[in-house]
């Protein structure tokens, strides 16, 4: 399949629904053959931006582009219609039309376009046979699972080229089992086919695995962008580390600052951690570390705590241990190695790996 | 829920409600039908006549209510779904304004008393160039029972396109398809089985309806229903005992063959 090579731009982006501010100033850019993923918890405006992209939401301002061709522009009052926009959309429901079969249903884009019946044949089968459709084609959806579903959902977005594919959460009508292996699958038919996607999951390792790119919104703004490893491994703010990773949090307050780095000082513990944003001796704070950077040490030493075990969790491919230190909870992988004979452990926490953040007059932790 | 012995009570009130509501009036129609007089100390068997429908034949004025009566029903009642569709769809996922003035704009021929539809139809059609010469002809009822008719036509029709996830017609805008191309191809074959059901409830509608008929009655615009309330008023009651025994016979007709054909009441 040829690809237009032409770049989706959406310049400051506004919009609302009465006083309710749905997004407010979001810019981005998507380059032919990349993948973005829209990421955000429910409520932070990722639908919106894509279905804006689409046509199916009105903007109050900005300015969206896909090369030459401006689909919307607030200040000159573009707004071209969803059909002139020549995109494709996968929906979260797929939205196959029940009365056509998986032949009809991804067809329908080259009637419209009116292209000849031999060429949608054609074009139709290899479309069945790149997503491996290809005995499935007079069925009706009903007469399909899940997992065909959404491939005819995607063969009917593709079939007609779009420059830019948009998908709504493709994922998440899947059952867990299923979602691995539609990731990774998905993951080879966008890189197969030279695809430019952009793509809306709540799910941050869906996120990851897809994309080459990840905008992180949260209420209605970019919170941070970037490629998959700059946000999981280089968060600009507590919002950001906190939805890329399962964490441990220490609260408490900055006791020293030195090139760069804060000592960060609760309750009989003091660590050094790399500090993040503006910070300064004497402010509340909070640590973050994720799990799998916290490590189990064999004694005392730099940047160690000493922690009561509570208790070991089984994962099949590891195991998770819970400490407790005062009232805070940490948790960490791996064997755990007891002080002399107790239950107590020494954790390690890397002073890189060990983020101190200003604590926020109202944190917005999300739910990981 | 579980009503133990008082279940009979129960199904004992269920079935005297269903013998006075529905058995004995429609038997005594029946039977009035088939008799030339009832009384105290009449025998019935002597009685017993076929001479009422007879004479309903013989009028061409009854046959013509007859046959009207049904074609008003059958394709008056497509056309008038017809028409509720047309309008359902024009306001169908319309947010503003207009949409919503032409949701209260319906329900005013609803709020007006038959009767007086049917007046208020008589004098556009006695003083309307244009529509003048239509007043003698069964397109006049047609019309008025579909104005009448049309806040609980819409209602049917609303209650299907609600039933349709608007993600379906989004998809086909954004695979190509204009507005009108969306409603021909998505989002009328869609509701194609609430569209038969509201045919088959219009058409017992129209069957029945007789107070929006009644100033309109004339040579050409006979329907039953009118028919039987000039009829009562000339004291003619053999031929109305006739007459509503034929029009339930044709309700009855027309809602086994639609419920034969696969029209569904309920999804």
């Amino acid at each position: 399949m040829n690809k237009p090579a032409s770049k989706l731009v959406v310049e400051d982006l506004h919009l609302q629904y009465g006083d309710n501010k749905i997004l407010q100033g979001v810019s981005m850019t998507l380059n032919p053959g990349e993948v973005v993923a829209l990421l955000g918890a429910s409520g932070s405006g990722k639908t919106t931006l894509l279905r804006s992209v689409a046509g199916l939401e009105q903007p109050s301002r900005g300015r969206i582009s896909i090369g030459d061709t401006v689909l919307y522009d607030g200040a000159n009052g573009v707004e071209m219609p969803v059909e002139k926009r020549n995109l494709g959309l996968v929906f979260q429901s797929y939205a196959l039309w029940p009365h056509r079969s998986v032949f009809d249903n991804i067809a329908y884009g080259l009637r419209l376009r009116g292209v000849p019946a031999s060429e949608i044949d054609s074009r139709v089968n290899l479309a069945l046979t790149n997503l491996g459709l290809g005995a499935l084609a007079t069925r009706l959806p009903h007469q399909l699972s899940g997992g065909q579903q959404q491939r005819v959902a995607i063969a009917r977005a593709l079939v007609y080229n779009p420059p830019v594919v948009l998908m709504d959460e493709p994922l998440s009508n899947l059952d867990a089992k299923l979602r691995e292996e539609a990731r990774a699958w998905l993951r080879e038919l966008i890189v197969r086919l030279g695809l430019s996607a952009l793509v809306v999951t709540h799910d941050q390792t869906e996120a990851m695995a897809m994309s080459d790119k990840i905008l992180l919104l949260n209420a209605g703004r970019i919170e941070q962008q970037g490629t998959p490893e700059e946000l999981y491994n280089r968060p600009q703010t507590q919002f950001t580390a906190e939805f890329m990773g399962s964490n441990n949090h220490l609260s408490g307050r900055v006791a020293q600052m030195a090139d760069g780095r804060a000592l960060l000082e609760g309750e009989g513990w003091r660590l050094w951690g790399a500090a993040r944003g503006a910070l300064k001796t004497g402010d509340a704070a909070t640590g973050i570390i994720r799990l799998e950077r916290t490590r189990i040490a064999n004694g005392a030493g730099d940047n160690r705590l000493r922690t009561e075990l509570v208790t070991g969790m089984f994962l099949g491919d590891r195991k998770e241990n819970l400490f407790k230190l005062g009232a805070m909870r940490l948790r960490c992988y791996g064997t755990p190695v007891p002080d002399a004979g107790g239950s107590d452990c020494y954790l390690e926490l890397p002073q890189d790996d060990f983020w101190v953040f200003a604590a926020p007059a109202a944190a917005a932790a999300p739910a990981t | 829920m579980p009503l133990g012995a008082w279940k009979w009570l129960a199904l004992a009130i269920v079935a005297l409600w269903l013998v006075f509501t529905i058995v004995v009036p429609i038997s005594g129609i029946a039977l009035r039908a088939f008799v030339e007089q009832w009384g105290e100390g009449i025998n019935l068997g002597d009685v017993l006549t076929l001479a009422n429908f007879r004479q309903v034949f013989d009028q061409s004025d009854q046959v013509r209510a007859i046959v009207n009566t049904f074609l008003i029903g059958t394709i008056g009642g497509g056309l008038a779904v017809a028409c509720y569709t047309a309008i359902g769809l024009a306001g169908h996922r319309q947010q503003g304004g207009v949409a919503r003035v032409l949701d209260y704009l319906v329900l005013i021929p609803r709020a007006v008393p038959g009767l007086l539809a049917g007046l208020a139809f008589l004098w556009i059609f006695l003083f309307v160039p244009g529509l003048k010469e239509l007043r003698n002809t069964v397109f006049s009822v047609w019309l008025a029972y579909t104005v009448v008719w049309l806040a609980y036509g819409l209602r049917l029709i609303s209650s299907a396109l609600l039933q349709i996830g608007p993600e379906l017609e989004e998809a086909a805008s954004t695979a190509g398809a204009s507005r009108a191309q969306v409603m021909r191809e998505v989002t009328l074959p869609l509701i194609r089985f609430g569209l038969l059901a509201s045919w088959l409830l219009v058409f017992m509608i129209f069957e029945r309806e007789y107070s929006t008929g009644v100033y309109l009655l004339g040579q050409g615009t006979e329907v039953i229903g009118s028919m039987l309330v000039s009829l009562w008023g000339a004291g003619a009651i053999d031929q109305v005992a006739a007459l509503s025994l034929i029009n339930i016979a044709l309700v009855a007709v027309g809602l086994a063959a639609a419920l034969r054909f696969g029209v569904r009441l309920h999804e």
